[in-house]
């Protein structure tokens, strides 16, 4: 399983108290296609934001956001990058 | 020209009025009575000579004297020596007036009225109103005033009134073309009382009424027009004298005016709408604060201001009089005005200011591109009512309108009561806000600054704003001294106007109250503003007072139809008393033709004097009369819900609730949805068993929609579980298959639980098809996704199989026939599939489902390539670019489609390869591994038929590896099943074996192309089962 980023921008900007509600309207489909969604980080001011999951590969989490018909910037796959390792880890 | 025809010529005759003789514009004294009748006679009678016996018989009558005929031509010769020797022609024995048209002024009138009509005729309003104000100034009051009971001029005075009536109907058409409705009410109200049977008259005055803001008045009009013909002809009035006045109750455009010329069609008819806006009274002080405001305002239209100018400041110091300031500049400028305003009772109403403001435009002004993408919040502008997939979609909707206006007109937004507006309101007026800076728009609000806390999502705007640097504040704070004695001085004459200012707190509309109480005696000044607006309106009438506890539980303004059919009377009966309240500014008409009180601060001191019990009686009413009006659109829903909540009538509370989340799903308004969805299942407990059972399903509906976040599945479980055993019981056959259906969405999305949900769906299809059942788009849906992912593709097949069976699906839907490519193509029903995906992509077109389009096509273009067919296969590869496209280059679609295409290419060229891995690569350069099996699958299967063993070895070990990773087992099995082949053609029998016995091995589950290649490996290696 590899960790997924997704880019989202919010034309308008959402209101960041009420959290992603893209996480709301991909959470049907993310069951099905093996996805666990971890965590999201919003702007301040809603405009844009990014969604962490855990799936098998960065297509899997487009196809839940086609399916879900919800629109998306990037999807990558990433590595977390540590203070003092000085290299990525998976 | 000799002398004295000369004379003659320089004489000037008006009997527009009493008869003036005027010669080089100095006055000509005619002292005989007779003198002058016999000039009248003439000129009445201009152009055509007049026997000597009757003009005897019209100034004697039946009485002449012996001397007639000598006196006669004693007053003609008279006439002569003032008028010139030429003015007067004796013709026989009788007389004629020798006068060219320019020297009558009837003559100079009608011509004039000519003119007008040619101007109308040619749509040239400015004409008609040049030429009818030329006419009118002519007129001096009654013609041929001298002689009006003599019988010679009774028909001249007919005609010539006639033309004055007409010229006043033209010149008002003008105005009010012009959009000057108000300059045409004096003339008009004038014309009525001297033409009070000339109906156009009194259709215009209705029309000026109306489009001046004043409802109450053009109906009272009617009324009077009623009267009027009923006395003097015991007639009804005509038939288009009634349509407009249901046009006027109606807030049509006056249907009449289709047969009328452009110009008259253009103005807007529309009671409060921004070129009718009532003129308010004159502004007392904010001098600085107007100025400020119009400086915004020109910024604004010039395309230079960025942002929105906030007026800001305490209830009823006057921030609504500086918008209307800027409402009457924007007009005063040609500006388009759109105007909405919040509501603090109307934040379930998503978009409700927008609509409004929308609205206030009229529809002849929005332009036509973007009238489709306004429908869901206008319906009247078409015939669907299309679901708001994206709210950014509808955002840009409105931002194109208003872009589109401002690109022919500069735009005005003003938003009254910003503090009160919904959460979609806000959230678009943000958007508005950041898309249009560049474009001639100016945007006004007005807010108070403690109801910001209150307002979550209009308090997040205005940070947001603020922030941004998107921001203007006017604050808008109290009256100096002087100013509020300007205010109260005419209220209250002799009132100490300092005191007033002090006790007010120099706030304008509590100073005019104390003013109001003062002027009645009463001590106002240490009275609190509630209490004195609660004395004014106890002094209506108790025609008036009826009324107003009904607008007060209302909650924002009514429509005098909707207030009659409340308050269960005819709406004629309505007219006065809500002209006694417009009168006693208690109310007024606002956008749209609603009555509204003149103030919040007024409905908020009307509502508190209600006690409970009759508040809860007021809202029940309301709640039934909106719940039970027509109402195709759900628009009256969520108020209807709101007002049976607070009349305690769970029953209409829960139904109101279903159309009103309907409609909030609609506008892509989520959290408003769940709000009614939630609010309308704690009411539909007391709703008889079975509407409950109907009922509360529909509410569960709205609340798994896929936008909505799945609160407490568990519970939604559980009351679905019951809501069926009741439906069974019941004998509710739909309501039955909805509940199972409901339940299986449960389990499969929110648990994951596939088997149960299939159970269930299957089930609810059971159900179906013995009784009829609800929509099954979302049964589809679900369906399928299974086949996507080729889930249990066994029990995935009967699911189809069944769904087969309902008769339109395969017309209708595109998921369906997806599915069903899915299914056949997993079967080995490839001639099926072929046909089911080309039907898909035809639908998906025609539903502009983009996505669904591309997979199709990559689908229906991978079954191609794989069949080994490239002529299927290249028509397709334009429209795989095409669709991959319009989907941007976001996702992976271009680059699926670019893979598709080499793969292609590698059917009959085995060079092609190169491209082939180069497409692969770009895949796995995004992370789309999920999409590489099958393509690699693929390409083993054509490099095994070309015998390249080699090729297909490396191809399908790699896919091996990779549908490992991306868990798709039925892609491994494939490759396993090539391997085996290779191995088979290699007679490497271990290899053959650890191929075959790596394929899972499940029965019948495996796809049939699986199956085929595990045959060919078989029959290779020698082996019928291997």
């Amino acid at each position: 399983m590899a960790v997924i980023m997704v880019e989202e921008r919010f034309n308008p900007p959402i209101d960041t108290s009420k959290g992603s509600p893209v996480a709301d309207k991909v959470s049907p489909c993310l069951g099905v296609y093996d996805v666990e969604w971890l965590s999201s980080y919003i702007a301040s001011d809603g405009s844009r934001c990014v969604c962490v999951y855990q799936a098998k590969d960065a297509e899997t989490v487009r196809k839940v956001y086609r399916t879900a018909g919800v629109p998306f910037e990037n999807v990558w796959a990433a590595s977390p990058l540590h203070r003092h390792a000085g290299s990525t880890s998976a | 020209m000799p002398k004295s025809a000369e004379k003659t010529r320089r004489v000037h005759y008006r009997i527009l009025g009493p008869l003036e003789v005027l010669r080089d514009g100095k006055r000509i004294e005619l002292n005989s009575p007779k003198q002058r009748t016999l000039l009248l006679d003439l000129l009445v009678n201009r152009g055509r000579s007049v026997s000597r016996d009757r003009l005897i018989d019209d100034l004697w009558a039946e009485n002449p004297p012996a001397t007639a005929p000598g006196v006669l031509q004693n007053y003609a010769s008279a006439l002569r020596r003032v008028l010139g020797a030429d003015a007067i022609d004796t013709v026989g024995t009788g007389y004629a007036i020798a006068v060219a048209a320019e020297q009558v002024d009837a003559d100079r009138f009608e011509a004039l009225v000519e003119l007008t009509r040619s101007a109308r005729s040619a749509g040239d309003a400015e004409g008609m109103g040049r030429h009818s104000t030329a006419a009118l100034a002519l007129w001096r009051g009654q013609p041929l005033a001298d002689v009006a009971y003599e019988p010679f001029a009774r028909a001249a005075i007919a005609r010539l009134e006639a033309l004055h009536g007409e010229a006043i109907e033209l010149q008002a058409e003008s105005q009010i073309a012009a959009g000057r409705p108000r300059e045409a009410i004096p003339g008009l109200e004038e014309a009525v009382g001297d033409h009070p049977l000339r109906e156009e008259l009194w259709r215009l005055l209705m029309i000026a009424l109306h489009q001046s803001g004043q409802q109450a008045d053009a109906l009272r009009a009617f009324q009077r027009a009623r009267r009027v013909v009923i006395e003097q002809l015991g007639l009804e009035p005509s038939a288009r004298l009634k349509e407009l006045e249901r046009a006027i109750l109606a807030q049509d455009e006056a249907p009449d005016h289709a047969s009328r010329p452009a110009l008259v069609r253009r103005s807007h008819w529309i009671a409060g709408s921004s070129r009718a806006a009532p003129v308010p009274p004159a502004l007392a002080g904010r001098r600085a604060e107007r100025a400020a405001l119009l400086a915004h305002l020109r910024r604004g239209w010039a395309s230079q201001a960025t942002g929105v100018c906030v007026l800001q400041g305490e209830p009823g110091i006057g921030k609504t009089r500086l918008l209307e300031e800027a409402n009457l500049a924007a007009i005063e400028a040609g500006s388009t005005v759109l105007s909405g305003r919040g509501y603090e009772a109307e934040t379930g109403r998503p978009f409700g200011a927008w609509i409004d403001a929308l609205r206030s435009v009229g529809p002849d002004d929005l332009p036509e591109a973007v009238r489709r993408e306004l429908t869901p919040l206008l319906p009247e502008l078409g015939d669907e009512r299309p679901a708001v997939e994206d709210p950014a979609r509808l955002h840009d909707g409105v931002t194109t309108a208003v872009a589109t206006m401002a690109a022919k007109t500069p735009v005005t937004v003003l938003v009254d009561d910003l503090h009160w507006l919904d959460e979609a309101s806000a959230s678009l007026l943000h958007y508005l806000v950041r898309h249009l800076p560049g474009r001639p728009v100016a945007l006004v609000a007005t807010t108070r600054v403690a109801e910001l806390d209150a307002n979550p999502f209009a308090g997040r705007l205005v940070e947001a704003l603020r922030r941004d640097d998107l921001l203007r504040t006017i604050a808008v704070g109290p009256l100096s001294a002087d100013t509020i004695a300007e205010l109260t001085g005419p209220i209250a004459p002799g009132a100490d106007a300092a005191m007033i200012a002090e006790a007010s707190n120099g706030n304008p509309l509590f100073a005019i109250e104390m003013a109001r109480g003062l002027a009645r005696g009463d001590d106002a000044l240490s009275s609190r503003l509630d209490a004195l607006i609660g004395d004014r309106l106890g002094r209506l009438s108790t025609e008036a007072s009826t009324l107003v506890p009904w607008l007060a539980a209302f909650g924002r303004g009514v429509h005098p139809s909707t207030l009659a059919e409340i308050v269960n009377r005819p709406l004629e009966e309505l007219v006065e008393p809500l002209g006694e309240m417009e009168q006693h500014a208690v109310v007024q008409v606002r956008a749209g033709g609603t009555y509204d009180f003149n103030h919040d601060l007024v409905r908020t001191a009307a509502y508190r004097r209600l006690s409970t019990p009759r508040r809860s009686m007021l809202h029940a009413r309301i709640g039934v009369v909106l719940e039970s009006s027509p109402d195709p659109d759900d628009a009256l829903a969520a108020d209807a819900a709101r007002h049976a909540e607070a009349g305690d009538d769970s029953a209409t509370c829960a139904r109101a609730s279903v159309r009103a989340a309907r409609r909030c799903l609609r506008l892509g308004a989520h959290r408003e949805a769940e709000d009614h969805a939630l609010r309308g299942r704690q009411h539909a407990r007391l709703l008889a068993p079975a509407e409950r059972v109907a009922v509360d399903l529909q509410l569960i509906h709205t609340l798994l929609h896929p936008a909505l976040r799945l609160h407490n599945p568990g519970n939604l479980a559980s009351d679905l579980t019951e809501l069926c055993a009741d439906a069974q019981r019941l004998d509710l056959g739909a309501e039955l298959s909805s509940g199972l259906y409901l339940l299986a969405r449960i389990h499969h999305w929110g648990w994951g639980d596939i088997p149960r949900a299939r159970a269930l769906m299957q089930r609810a299809l059971d159900v179906i098809e013995s009784a009829g059942g609800p929509d099954i788009d979302p049964i589809l849906e679900g369906a399928r996704c299974l086949a996507y992912l080729e889930i249990d593709m066994p029990r995935t097949t009967e699911l189809f199989e069944q769904l087969s069976r309902l008769h339109d699906l395969a017309t209708r839907s595109h998921q369906y026939q997806w599915g069903l490519g899915l299914v056949r193509t997993w079967n080995g029903d490839l001639d099926g599939a072929r046909a089911a995906l080309t039907l898909a992509i035809a639908l998906a077109g025609a539903k502009e489902d983009h996505w669904v389009t591309f997979e199709c096509t990559a689908r229906l273009a991978l079954l191609e390539i794989e069949l080994g067919d490239p002529h299927n296969a290249a028509p397709l590869l334009d429209d795989l670019a095409t669709s991959a496209d319009r989907l941007g280059q976001i996702g992976s679609e271009t680059r699926f489609a670019v893979a598709i295409t080499a793969l292609y290419r590698f059917v009959d060229d085995p060079a092609a390869s190169a491209q082939l891995q180069a497409a692969i690569g770009a895949l796995e350069a995004i992370d789309a591994r999920f999409l590489i099996p099958e393509l690699l699958g693929i390409a083993a299967q054509l490099a095994y038929r070309r015998g390249d063993l080699d090729q297909s070895t490396l191809f399908a070990q790699r896919a091996v590896d990779l549908a490992g990773d991306v868990d798709k087992p039925n892609e491994a099995a494939r490759a396993h099943a090539l391997l085996a082949c290779v191995a088979a053609a290699r007679h490497d029998h271990d290899s053959l074996v650890a191929h075959v016995d790596a394929v899972p091995q499940r029965g019948n589950t495996l796809p049939a192309n699986v199956e085929h290649w595990l045959h060919e490996a078989a029959r290779l290696g020698g082996s019928s089962n291997p």
